[in-house]
């Protein structure tokens, strides 16, 4: 049981460090136009994860990207902050 | 913004590192050691699933390995080769409709290797006896045969009769294509009881000298068995020594790039399937087998197991067929399609569709880069649409930008404001970018497995486009004459690549961030630089995709 926490949170520290890369290099290869929302795809993600778990957080952060394409409705506000899910404790 | 800047230089410092590092630990080492005078032969023992034979003190040239034993040769439309009647073995094919270089006086592709030779890969059968006091055939047992040779549409009958009076009889069918039928017989004319289970094994070595393992595509033993695709490197197989699953039918054998060696058990057999290696480190000897279950054999009874070969390439129709056909389970993930199957099948199958239809890989990827294009087209032309407003709106942004001044707060809420009233999105957002990259991840991927792109020529001095680009800028293109090591192998394709990514940036609007736009800058060399080492087709496509945006951007500004 301790194995598999120990396990899970090196897992987390992992994804964490990948979008440390993406957000520090990679971003300005790949990105051109940027993000639509406040905060951005990636900092976004690494908040969710960091609130909500790895699971929930990456789940979370996947739906995000999805909803980041120029056919969203210009009504639609720029600020989309990380909603923080209670579930349970923590 | 000068953390970013150090950490983008010490990337690009690294990379070049690596890649240096790469050819002078690595690659320079292996190259001397495939120059020097190759180690004198040892001879290998080995392991049946029965019980390990005397080790066999061999030769080691392939003519020489050849000519120890009696054999049958065979050939198909596909296939040449041999079995050796001493062990009854298929230990010589060649697939005749591969080359093996691109020279053209190159041989055909081995596969199947005799037992005593280096490379030495070969499959086995028979029956492993509870008994060990059981006389069995062993590999080195001396097997009679009703004919010279066996021709598609023939059957191979091999006989041999231990001293108590067990009969074994194996006959062996070869298809037009990579597939060997093997029934192997046994009649109990003792006056004992028996105990059998069938089994059937793949035995290879030299496996660490291949050196083309990449980190992109699986070579070792594959199986699908237990309703799960299994795969596992030599170098794991090396260190856990056996791996071993229950299943019912599936199949198992050992991957290469582009071949396969597989054993396809009767599918409602259950078998218990092991991967494993013996022998010591310089002398690794791998194997992968299935056993069947047992059966109990009184006097005058016998029992057959049938089971399939299939020693080929992994051409997907072909494996496809063979999964019909033999009811197999997900033949074609032999073929290591990798995390984007879903799109790299397809997208394997598109191609190869333009190919059959224009005769041509270069039209064939135009055309292929055209109908993603058009997929992709609603994304570039919205994205156009708003970027043209944006253009209309600058004056009235600048004018928000002045009148707010220091007002960061105001200023957002007046452009959020202005954005809303003319409904235009400022960017495109982030998944246009990550609907691109698994594209071409997936044509690299295509590219770099099928057999069907292996030696396939895409232009003028592209004679393989599933390699990097021969040529290179370092020796002027071929004028001097010096091979410059692999990472200044940049060739006149990528260099192409980065012009027309150059173009591209000249013509798109400049980021307004000052770290990316310098960012942007750098980007053609880095990838013209990066992409020299891919394979020549993804480069051109990568070039095509420069080429059509720079067309769509100079097309849909006109029309504005």
């Amino acid at each position: 049981m301790i194995f598999l926490k120990k396990a899970a949170h090196i897992m987390k520290r992992f994804v964490l460090k990948l979008i440390q890369i993406y957000t520090h290099g990679l971003k300005y290869i790949l990105v051109i136009e940027g993000c639509r929302y406040q905060p951005t795809c990636s900092s976004y993600m690494r908040e969710t994860i960091l609130y909500n778990g790895l699971r929930k957080g990456l789940q979370m952060g996947i739906k995000r990207i999805l909803r980041c394409h120029p056919w969203v409705s210009p009504e639609k506000p720029l600020f989309d902050p990380v909603e923080i899910i209670e579930k349970g404790k923590k | 913004m000068d953390l970013e800047k150090r950490n983008l230089l010490l990337a690009m410092i690294a990379s070049i590192a690596i890649f240096g590092g790469y050819y002078f630990f690595y690659e320079k080492p292996q190259l001397e050691i495939q120059n020097q005078a190759p180690a004198s032969k040892q001879s290998a023992s080995f392991i049946t699933p029965t019980a390990s034979t005397a080790p066999v003190a061999a030769p080691s040239t392939y003519a020489d390995a050849l000519s120890s034993a009696k054999r049958v040769t065979f050939k198909s439309n596909a296939v040449s080769g041999s079995i050796s009647l001493t062990g009854a073995r298929i230990d010589d094919l060649f697939l005749t409709h591969f080359k093996n270089s691109l020279s053209p006086n190159s041989g055909p592709t081995p596969l199947l290797q005799p037992k005593a030779t280096k490379d030495s890969y070969y499959m086995e059968s028979g029956w492993v006896s509870s008994e060990p006091s059981t006389e069995m055939p062993s590999t080195n047992t001396v097997w009679s045969a009703d004919k010279q040779t066996l021709m598609p549409g023939e059957t191979l009958t091999l006989r041999w009769k231990n001293a108590a009076g067990v009969d074994f009889i194996r006959t062996i069918t070869l298809d037009d294509a990579y597939l060997f039928t093997v029934t192997d017989t046994i009649k109990n004319n003792s006056n004992r009881i028996l105990q059998v289970s069938p089994y059937a094994l793949l035995s290879r070595k030299g496996t660490e000298e291949k050196g083309s393992t990449s980190y992109a595509l699986h070579e070792g033993a594959v199986g699908y068995l237990d309703g799960k695709l299994k795969e596992e490197k030599y170098k794991d197989i090396q260190s856990e020594k056996n791996f071993n699953y229950k299943s019912r039918g599936g199949w198992l054998g050992f991957t290469d790039k582009y071949w396969l060696g597989a054993l396809l058990p009767d599918q409602n057999l259950d078998v218990v399937a092991n991967f494993k290696a013996t022998g010591t480190d310089q002398q690794m000897r791998f194997q992968t087998d299935f056993i069947g279950q047992g059966v109990l054999l009184h006097k005058g009874m016998s029992s057959s197991h049938t089971f399939h070969f299939y020693a080929g390439a992994k051409a997907v129709d072909i494996l496809d067929a063979y999964e019909q056909k033999l009811n197999l389970p997900h033949f074609d993930l032999a073929i290591d399609f990798g995390w984007f199957y879903f799109i790299t099948r397809p997208l394997f199958f598109v191609l190869k569709t333009l190919h059959q239809f224009f005769g041509n890989f270069a039209l064939a990827i135009v055309v292929l880069t055209l109908v993603i294009r058009g997929i992709l087209f609603p994304l570039a032309s919205k994205s156009y649409k708003s970027m043209a407003k944006m253009k209309e709106l600058g004056p009235e942004l600048n004018r928000i930008k002045e009148s707010a001044g220091e007002d960061k707060m105001r200023l957002n809420q007046e452009m959020m404001a202005l954005y809303k009233k003319h409904k235009v999105n400022p960017v495109s957002g982030c998944l246009p970018m990550f609907l691109q990259i698994p594209v071409l991840f997936a044509i690299y991927k295509v590219l770099l497995i099928s057999i069907e792109m292996r030696h396939a020529p895409l232009f003028g001095w592209i004679k393989d486009m599933s390699a990097p680009d021969p040529t290179t800028l370092f020796n002027l293109f071929g004028l001097i004459p010096w091979m410059p090591p692999s990472f200044l192998m940049i060739g006149a394709l990528p260099i192409f690549m980065g012009f027309t990514m150059f173009l591209q940036q000249k013509l798109s609007p400049q980021p307004m961030d000052a770290m990316q736009s310098k960012m942007f800058l750098l980007l053609p060399f880095l990838f013209t630089y990066m992409l020299a080492q891919f394979p020549a087709g993804v480069v051109f496509y990568w070039s095509l995709t420069n080429i059509l945006a720079i067309v769509q951007q100079w097309a849909l500004s006109r029309k504005k």
